[in-house]
């Protein structure tokens, strides 16, 4: 059903692991697990191991949260991918998959983090929190490909 | 993810050991929200054996404080011995601005 590997108009994306899991939230530590352990072998250190299971586990909560109706059992599929680009580097490239009404990033508002107790709203931390650890994201809308969510991460020799 | 509750004189310390995340969560807002609404407002989070937290985590302890600042008199909700990766997430939130940190449980508990 999808490609091993494509080459992109700038570089080659090699797809490292892909898995589908049903979107509940028990599953959502799973992929995070999957995610780290492969995340780890590609180099990562302790750091920036951790700011990649923020952003997967905020990812997939998003799919297990918002992506399907409460009676339906929806499915996500979570890969992996290595992105070299050539001028720019190797990134480590994640990306959730859902075939239900999809999590917009563009809808959720930015929360105020300068923001008096008073002033503060609930929403919007976790998404807030992956493009701040994340170099780059990029979502895309298509229920029947499946949505999107692409997370990218560069790889640094020195963490 | 493991939550232990102690009753001190003027707080309550709540040790949370191992990973708050999307599915663990909802637990330790339940333990939070179940102290707030049994009269505690002043609470200690031990975080010292917290190895992760995240967003959903961090969304429990913020709506935490707000309600035992709503109530009156006010209460507080203090943050102890929270590990450096963990701190890092509080304060690219603004966490760093709306929690008190303390370096040891016993002078968080003491400053009740």
């Amino acid at each position: 059903m999808d490609e091993q590997s494509r080459s992109t108009s700038n570089g080659s994306l090699a797809l490292l692991v892909e898995y589908k899991l049903k979107a509940v939230m028990e599953n959502v530590p799973v992929a995070t697990k999957c995610v780290a352990r492969v995340a780890q072998e590609v180099g990562f250190g302790e750091h920036a191991l951790y700011q990649i299971e923020l952003a997967i586990d905020e990812a997939c909560a998003n799919v297990v949260e918002h992506a399907y109706p409460a009676q339906q059992e929806g499915e996500m599929e979570v890969s992996c991918y290595l992105d070299d680009r050539p001028g720019l580097g190797r990134a480590f490239v994640i990306r959730v998959r859902d075939w239900g009404t999809g999590f917009d990033p563009a809808a959720v508002e930015r929360p105020d983090v300068d923001a008096p107790l008073e002033d503060r709203g609930l929403g919007g931390l976790g998404l807030f929190l992956v493009k701040q650890v994340m170099d780059q994201i990029k979502f895309r809308f298509d229920p029947q490909r499946g949505n999107e969510l692409l997370m990218f991460k560069r790889l640094e020799l020195a963490e | 993810m493991e939550i232990k509750t102690e009753a001190m004189k003027r707080c309550e310390v709540v040790t949370v050991s191992g990973r708050i995340d999307s599915a663990t969560a909802p637990e330790l807002e339940k333990v939070l929200l179940g102290l707030i609404q049994s009269g505690q407002k002043n609470i200690v989070v031990n975080l010292s054996d917290t190895e992760f937290i995240s967003s959903a985590g961090l969304k429990a302890l913020l709506s935490a404080l707000m309600k035992v600042r709503k109530s009156v008199p006010a209460g507080d909700v203090v943050i102890a011995e929270i590990p450096s990766q963990l701190k890092e997430s509080f304060d690219l939130v603004g966490f760093d601005r709306l929690f008190k940190f303390h370096d040891n449980t016993l002078r968080a508990v003491g400053s009740f």
